[in-house]
């Protein structure tokens, strides 16, 4: 793998620079199930600096995707606040939610949830749409040749292989420049040589960026690359751990 | 837990999964049992609408009344034979009536084991000689009798011969006996030794005893000269018919009507028209004159009848015409027991006479009412019934008499209509089965593919090929079962909103048990399968993929397109071959001579393959168009995001969109055949009731009634809800038509051509030489003009501008032959339902003849609905003596008469049955298509959202995506429905008198393109909401 960490992999415009800060306080989740009420969290408090990394690990069900989905903008937590940067983003409008998720983050799921009908160049090219940076064709193409996927460009998904797709949707979450990456298992479906190879892109290109980083994980190797790591159980934090650099 | 508990949990916890699936099982299995139960429901009717308009069941005639004529007596000399022994036979004729019996014929031959001896034969003592060494009595293989010419009034004469016996005989009166005796009056050959007939209130007591019969009334009547009947010296001017019945059968026959008085012994009841003619009432005397007899016999009148509507008394009673209702005006009824005493010794004094002008004798019979209410409900049952009551009828006290069967004819003519409904039912309901085995199978795929991961899931926790298959296996069942029961339920509750309970419940418990057995059992195994096919197909193609067996790779387009293309060219030329041969052609007055319809249904299966193959072909070639056109326009920029994305989406996913526009268009296709058929039908019915009452409103003068009607009449008839009013002379054979080539008697119809064109809305089509309105404007115009029936100016060999000679008024003491010219030619012409060969202006035949008498006026209403038409009845009405002067009939009151028993068939209900579920179905094939898509491309629009995609956009995407498909299908649907059918509507064509041409009824249509969108719309936003609610942090993370 090649990637010219000189080159500016992104377009201009988007939240290019320093990364989002998140602050989060007293953060509840409920939801209703077959089974009865659930607390998915429960008065969850998390400080994140602009432009660093954090993992958050815990056994399944412990709450860690809800977490990220609420901090994305997906979900809109029961009690508690979120800030991201400037906005509240726990009482903003649906609609004014998505304004910010178009233009200031960038996910990564354990599925690549690519769309199918779409190219490589497309899908990556939508999201710079979505966010109303200048969608340069060059631009996108220095991208994907520094994930190693330049070539792939015009084929569609199901003519990728796992790891390829993984990549794509790398490129898709970070081609807009934004504050907050957010990644959920995103090595979740991939064999080790290419979960270290996107792991290695996250975080290389987090850092050539400058955007905050928070990646939800279980596998403790991926989590002790990033500086700080949030333990969760039954929806509480236990313990934050920075690591030193 | 077992794979039973965990499909039943599968099917419990996915209620939407499982629900959408129930709709098109419930809704295809709801479709198949309504149109059994339909059959059902419309059958239990039939036999008592069939034999609704009949007046008389049977009638059971006497061919030798007045004393029982001629009687034969065979014996034997010896009773007991040895073998090689001689006997005489003797048969013995007398005749006990008092009229001489003509042209009798003897027919015998002995039974076996006697044989003829030779030149034996004796008539009263003298020898005859034998026919070719045979008895003379049974000459040739053909067995003619021998005819001993005439026997008078209570002469007897003796025919003897000899036989032997080639065997012992222990009794000669235990020998079959093949005597009988027939004579010019009585035609019916008589066996010997007969007993003797019984008279007809024996006949009618132990007849009326027969099971099935409900009563059995004695009738008489005879036919008497003009001038028969007179008071004070004033004779009726035309032929009188004499009735005996009694009270009883003027009960059983409520069209006999008695404006005053009563029957009563003693007293005779008369006409309203031999009263007015001869200015006589209740308490009068008048005279009865019988030819032949010196004293004419007087009755003291007993009260005035109203014999118009008397069915029973005129039906049937003209020879070569069985159901011409021959009325006559001068009437006379008398009590059966005046009858005994005082008209039939006067007829028999007359025949005694030989009177001359004593034309035909009394005709008695029995006329006798079936028990109708236990008649099975299916005609073929019934005649099966009938016709036994029939045999039971006849075999009691046999004799000189015959039966007419009127019940079993009628019934015989109501199975084979019968046979052909339900042959029309099984085809009308036939594509909309198709429809919701497809949509079932739809659903189908949705719920197959909506289970893929589930199956993923569980080949990694080691379940096999097999296990998947018995799962899909339990859930298809479990659905299936489940959606049959509630199809067959709501297929039950549609056809009982539609007939009406009462209606549905008259059927037999049986048959609706049965068609509730087929409907469930049937209904499940069918919908079973479709929904099992496409899960297996999923489940093996998933496990080849997942086993590297096979690649994928799609069938290519141009096998498809040439598939759908070659079915429908196969259709096409089936239908062009029926059509060259003429098999929708109308058998020729079938419809009219009581004979059941022929109805070329075989002959729909091509449209209805040309509605599936169509439908394909034109989405498939739509597809491969815009494939096309998508790759020569290139990409379009994602800058416009909504209309990039779902370029992008349509045109990369050509085949699930033309999945959608199929379905869609297979539904409109159907739903838009079906609106025509069912307009086309409809309107049929009233143009045809139209065409044969002449127009809105028909005024026949009552014949009871005292006014005259001349045709100036017809302004008076200007009344509100009345636009415009002409009078008709008519009648039938009223004419001769004379041209160099030959002549012919006509019937004539004189119409005022300036008014007749604007009350009948004649049409271009039934005139050969010009237009309706030319035919009009040359009647009007060109005096001593006619327009004659294509048919009879070819026998004469007649065109339009030849010279012709007609006599008008024929039959009447102002008859007159007059030159006329052919000013063109017709081939139908309204207002006549024996037909029309000439049509002439009412002024030249008014100043030809004299005649100002109308036989009938024509109305047009302003209001053409049956609201319209009783308003302008109603203002009708209020004219003075309007009642008692005309009898009404308007287009409505025609519609169920004069035509085919199957137009008076619940078609339209079937109709109103299959557009019902064509409409369930265009809503539920729109809602799976749009759920479908939900459904597969969730996570898709999940995706999008967490990219940043307003609610609004994916609301956008799914509702163009959905639109779009909905929009396109709607579009094939209408043109292949319209399409076939105007092939469909051929079947229509025996049915009614005027071919029923095409319609397409745009505010119907409409309403049909408005549900499917509309369904789309509410589907699109209800699949807005489900995705606004579905939780992104799940749905994305899984794989």
């Amino acid at each position: 793998m090649s990637i010219d960490l000189h080159q500016d992999p992104s377009p201009a415009g988007g939240s290019q620079g320093p990364g989002e800060r998140i602050a989060v306080t007293g953060l509840s989740m409920e939801y209703d199930s077959p089974s009865g009420q659930v607390r998915a969290l429960d008065d969850v408090a998390l400080s994140v600096e602009p432009g660093s990394s954090l993992a958050v690990v815990g056994p399944s069900g412990c709450g860690k995707s809800t977490l990220l989905g609420i901090l994305g903008g997906l979900e809109v937590p029961t009690e508690g606040e979120v800030r991201i940067g400037a906005h509240v983003i726990s009482s903003m409008p649906n609609g004014e939610r998505a304004a910010l998720r178009r233009r200031v983050f960038g996910f990564v799921f354990q599925a690549d949830n690519l769309q199918p009908f779409l190219t490589v160049s497309e899908n990556v090219g939508l999201q710079s749409v979505l966010a109303g940076v200048l969608d340069e064709p060059s631009g996108r193409q220095a991208l994907l040749d520094a994930l190693d996927i330049g070539a792939l460009g015009h084929r569609f998904p199901d003519q990728l292989s796992g790891g390829q797709r993984q990549r794509v949707a790398v490129a898709r979450a970070l081609v807009h420049g934004p504050g907050l990456v957010l990644a959920d298992e995103p090595t979740g479906s991939l064999d080790p040589v290419n979960s270290d190879r996107v792991v290695e892109l996250l975080l290389r290109l987090h850092r050539e960026q400058g955007a905050t980083l928070v990646v939800v994980t279980h596998d403790r190797a991926v989590a002790a690359r990033m500086d700080a790591v949030v333990s969760m159980r039954d929806g509480r934090v236990l313990a934050t751990e920075a690591r030193q650099l | 837990m077992t794979l039973v508990g965990y499909v039943v949990k599968d099917l419990v916890r996915n209620p939407r999964r499982t629900l959408a699936s129930l709709v098109g099982v419930i809704i295809g299995v709801g479709l198949f049992s309504s149109v059994l139960f339909f059959i059902d429901g419309a059958g239990a009717s039939m036999t008592a609408r069939a034999v609704a308009p009949l007046t008389l069941d049977m009638q059971r005639v006497l061919t030798t009344p007045l004393g029982g004529g001629v009687r034969l007596e065979e014996t034997f000399a010896a009773d007991a034979l040895d073998a090689g022994s001689d006997t005489t036979v003797t048969l013995t004729v007398r005749n006990d009536g008092l009229a001489q019996a003509n042209e009798v014929v003897i027919r015998d031959h002995p039974a076996a084991p006697l044989v003829y001896v030779s030149a034996s034969t004796t008539l009263d003592g003298k020898p005859i000689a034998d026919v070719g060494s045979s008895i003379p009595l049974w000459q040739g293989d053909a067995g003619f009798g021998l005819n001993i010419g005439t026997v008078a009034s209570a002469a007897t004469h003796t025919i003897t011969y000899h036989v032997q016996a080639e065997q012992g005989i222990p009794s000669t009166a235990a020998l079959p006996v093949f005597a009988t005796i027939s004579t010019r009056e009585a035609l019916t050959p008589a066996k010997a030794n007969a007993p003797r007939p019984a008279s007809l209130g024996q006949l009618a007591e132990q007849i009326g005893r027969v099971p099935g019969v409900e009563a059995a009334d004695p009738l008489v009547f005879a036919d008497m000269p003009a001038g028969s009947m007179s008071a004070n010296g004033v004779r009726v001017p035309g032929p009188v018919k004499l009735f005996a019945f009694d009270t009883r059968y003027q009960q059983h026959y409520p069209s006999i009507k008695i404006l005053s008085g009563n029957i009563r012994s003693g007293a005779v009841l008369i006409s309203a028209e031999t009263a007015r003619e001869l200015k006589i009432g209740t308490g009068d005397t008048v005279t009865l004159m019988i030819p032949g007899i010196a004293a004419p016999l007087e009755f003291a009148v007993g009260g005035i009848t109203d014999l118009s509507s008397a069915h029973p008394l005129f039906e049937s009673r003209q020879g070569g015409n069985l159901e011409a209702f021959q009325y006559v005006p001068y009437t006379l009824v008398v009590d059966p027991v005046v009858f005994q005493r005082h008209v039939a010794p006067a007829f028999e004094e007359a025949v005694a006479r030989q009177a001359d002008h004593l034309d035909s004798l009394p005709v008695e019979e029995l006329d006798i009412l079936i028990d109708r209410a236990n008649l099975n409900a299916d005609p073929a049952t019934a005649l099966a019934e009938t016709r036994g009551i029939a045999t039971a009828v006849l075999s009691t006290a046999p004799g000189q008499d015959y039966l007419i069967d009127n019940i079993s004819n009628t019934l015989a003519v109501a199975t084979g209509d019968a046979a052909i409904a339900k042959r029309m039912f099984f085809f009308l309901g036939l594509p909309g089965a198709i429809l919701a085995a497809i949509l079932t199978a739809y659903a189908g795929t949705l719920l197959a593919a909506s289970q893929r991961r589930e199956n993923a899931l569980l080949r990694v926790r080691g379940a096999s090929r097999r296990h998947l298959l018995y799962l899909l296996a339990l859930r298809t069942f479990a659905i299936a079962g489940v959606g049959a029961v509630l199809g067959t339920a709501l297929g039950f509750a549609s056809v009982m909103a539609l007939l009406g309970r009462s209606v549905l419940l008259a059927a037999s418990t049986g048959a609706l048990a049965r068609s509730a057995a087929i409907g469930a059992v049937g209904g499940m195994l069918v919908t079973a399968f479709a929904l099992y096919v496409p899960g297996r197909r999923l489940i093996t193609r998933e496990i080849r993929q997942e086993l590297d067996v096979i690649p994928r790779r799609a069938l290519p387009r141009w096998r498809r397109l040439s598939v759908a293309f070659a079915v429908l060219a196969a259709a096409a030329g089936a239908q062009l071959v029926a059509l060259r041969l003429g098999a929708f052609d109308v058998p020729p007055g079938s419809v009219y001579s009581g004979q059941s319809v022929s109805l070329p249904l075989q002959l729909l299966g091509p449209p209805i393959v040309a509605w599936l193959a169509g439908t394909l072909l034109i989405a498939y070639v739509l597809q491969t168009i815009v494939a096309r056109a998508a790759h020569a326009r290139g990409t379009p920029s994602l800058d416009r995001l909504v209309p990039g994305v779902l370029w992008r989406s349509i045109t990369r996913r050509l085949g699930a969109m033309t999945g959608g526009v199929v379905t869609a268009g297979l539904v409109v296709g159907l739903g838009a055949a079906l609106v025509c058929f069912s307009t086309v039908y409809d309107d049929a019915k009233v143009t045809d009731a139209r065409f044969l009452a002449g127009s809105d409103i028909r005024l026949t003068p009552n014949p009871t009634g005292g006014a005259s009607h001349p045709t100036s009449l017809a302004t008076g008839f200007r009344v509100e809800g009345v636009s415009e009013a002409t009078a008709v002379v008519y009648s039938r054979e009223n004419a001769v038509l004379t041209s160099s080539f030959n002549e012919d008697v006509a019937t004539l119809a004189a119409i005022d051509p300036s008014v007749f064109g604007r009350v009948t809305a004649l049409q271009d089509g039934w005139f050969v030489s010009g237009s309706a309105d030319q035919m009009m404007e040359a009647l009007r115009t060109q005096p001593n003009g006619i327009l004659v029936n294509e048919a009879l100016a070819d026998g004469l060999k007649l065109v339009p501008g030849d010279d012709a000679e007609v006599l008008f008024g024929r039959g009447t003491d102002k008859q007159t032959r007059k030159p006329v010219r052919v000013l063109g030619l017709f081939t139908q012409f309204p207002g006549a339902p024996d037909g029309t060969d000439i049509v002439a202006n009412i002024g030249d035949y008014q100043r030809v003849t004299g005649l100002m008498r109308a036989d009938y006026y024509l109305l047009a209403a302003t209001d053409r609905t049956s609201a319209g038409l009783d308003h302008a009845v109603e203002s009708l009405s209020a004219l003075s003596d309007f009642g008692a002067s005309f009898d009404v009939q308007t287009a409505v009151t025609t519609l169920n008469k004069d035509q085919s028993s199957l137009t008076a068939l619940n078609a339209q209900g079937l109709l109103q049955l299959d557009s019902f579920y064509t409409f369930l179905m265009a809503a539920a094939a729109t809602a799976m298509f749009v759920f479908g898509l939900l459904m597969q491309r969730r996570r898709e629009y999940v995706t999008l959202r967490a990219q940043g995609l307003q609610a609004r956009e994916v609301r956008r995407l799914v509702l163009a995506e959905s639109g779009i498909s909905a929009v396109v299908g709607t579009m094939i649907g209408m043109v292949v429905g319209v399409t076939i059918a105007s092939q469909f509507i051929l079947v229509l064509r025996p049915i009614f008198t005027l071919p029923p041409p095409l319609q397409v009824p745009i505010p119907e249509l409409a309403s049909l393109a408005g549900l499917v969108l509309g369904a789309t719309v509410l589907s699109s936003a209800a699949a807005a909401v489900l995705i606004a609610r579905l939780k992104p942090t799940e749905l994305l993370r899984d794989e």
